[in-house]
């Protein structure tokens, strides 16, 4: 691990866990904010037709969920998101209320930059399979290192 | 799945989709925080925004998908399949789920911003799955500035199956 003036981050280190609550109500809004009709995400009969148990949570918004995960301990810290990926294991539904958890896996220091990478996941609370899970890349200016 | 679909999809490899260029409103910001849920000044209030060295409010980082997934979704209702989506030739009496995804960020989107997405389909190969086989379909999306600069690259896939 490189030296850091706080000597604050670390691999191993756990971001804050998350909970998110999307609902059919938030699928609806999110699928309208992309003008996206797909049908899986609102109409729970159609979504049941293709074998899913009900309104599916849109891929990009359980990344979107990894990212606020990740930025909210990053944005203090004044760093942003470089690359991030992540895959789909699980369905997530309608309902089904997602805890998000990360921890950083490499802290590595740069000439104007610390780049931390972060293992991510959500996980369905009810029975803690894993729904999506990736990796996301960062990096902190020096200059706004506390 | 059979080898004719497999080989059907082989020959869209390459294919490149139509451009589409949009301008990035503080509404669509707006839209796409509440949605999300993000509640963050600067993506909020073009004041704290320009506070914090934005030209305007900026978007979060998720916001490029809303992007590339309106690219080729705002058509006529006739264009949309029974399942919602786009009728591109592609996936016609499949069911289609999200696979990976990987972005990589160059810089920021901001509302005032002139985005060109650009989408290529980039491979497609066969994959076994718990339910049964599946084709995956891989695409690659470039989100660009009216410079040619490169603001995002995403590269996703999508599973098929019957």
């Amino acid at each position: 691990m490189p030296a850091t003036e706080s000597g604050q981050l670390a691999a191993g280190q756990e971001l804050p866990e998350r909970t998110y609550c999307p609902d059919q109500v938030d699928l609806f809004r999110y699928s309208a904010a992309l003008w996206l009709a797909h049908r899986i995400h609102y109409d729970a009969d159609y979504a049941r037709s293709e074998g899913h148990p009900g309104p599916v949570v849109h891929g990009p918004l359980q990344g979107a969920y990894l990212i606020r995960l990740v930025e909210d301990w990053l944005a203090p810290l004044g760093g942003r998101i470089t690359e991030m990926s992540y895959r789909h294991h699980r369905t997530a539904c309608a309902g089904d209320p997602l805890v998000g958890r990360g921890r950083l896996v490499s802290v590595n220091q740069d000439a104007d930059v610390i780049r931390v990478s972060c293992e991510v996941a959500l996980f369905r609370q009810e029975d803690g399979a894993m729904t999506t899970a990736g990796r996301i890349d960062t990096e902190i200016p020096k200059r706004t290192w506390p | 799945m059979d080898d004719t679909e497999l080989v059907r999809l082989r020959g869209l490899v390459g294919n490149e989709y139509e451009p589409a260029t949009y301008d990035v409103s503080r509404l669509d910001i707006l839209k796409f925080c509440t949605a999300i849920g993000e509640t963050r000044a600067i993506y909020l209030d073009p004041v704290e925004a320009r506070l914090a060295g934005h030209p305007d409010v900026a978007a979060p980082t998720g916001f490029y998908a809303s992007l590339g997934l309106s690219r080729g979704s705002i058509v006529h209702r006739d264009r949309l399949g029974v399942d919602g989506l786009p009728l591109d030739g592609a996936f016609e009496g499949l069911r289609i789920v999200a696979g990976e995804t990987r972005v990589r960020f160059f810089g920021c989107i901001h509302a005032g911003d002139r985005i060109t997405v650009r989408q290529r389909l980039v491979d497609v190969y066969p994959k076994d799955g718990s339910s049964g086989p599946m084709i995956v379909v891989v695409y690659e999306r470039t989100y660009e500035s009216p410079d040619g600069d490169l603001v995002v690259v995403e590269r996703y896939s999508r599973i098929a199956r019957h």
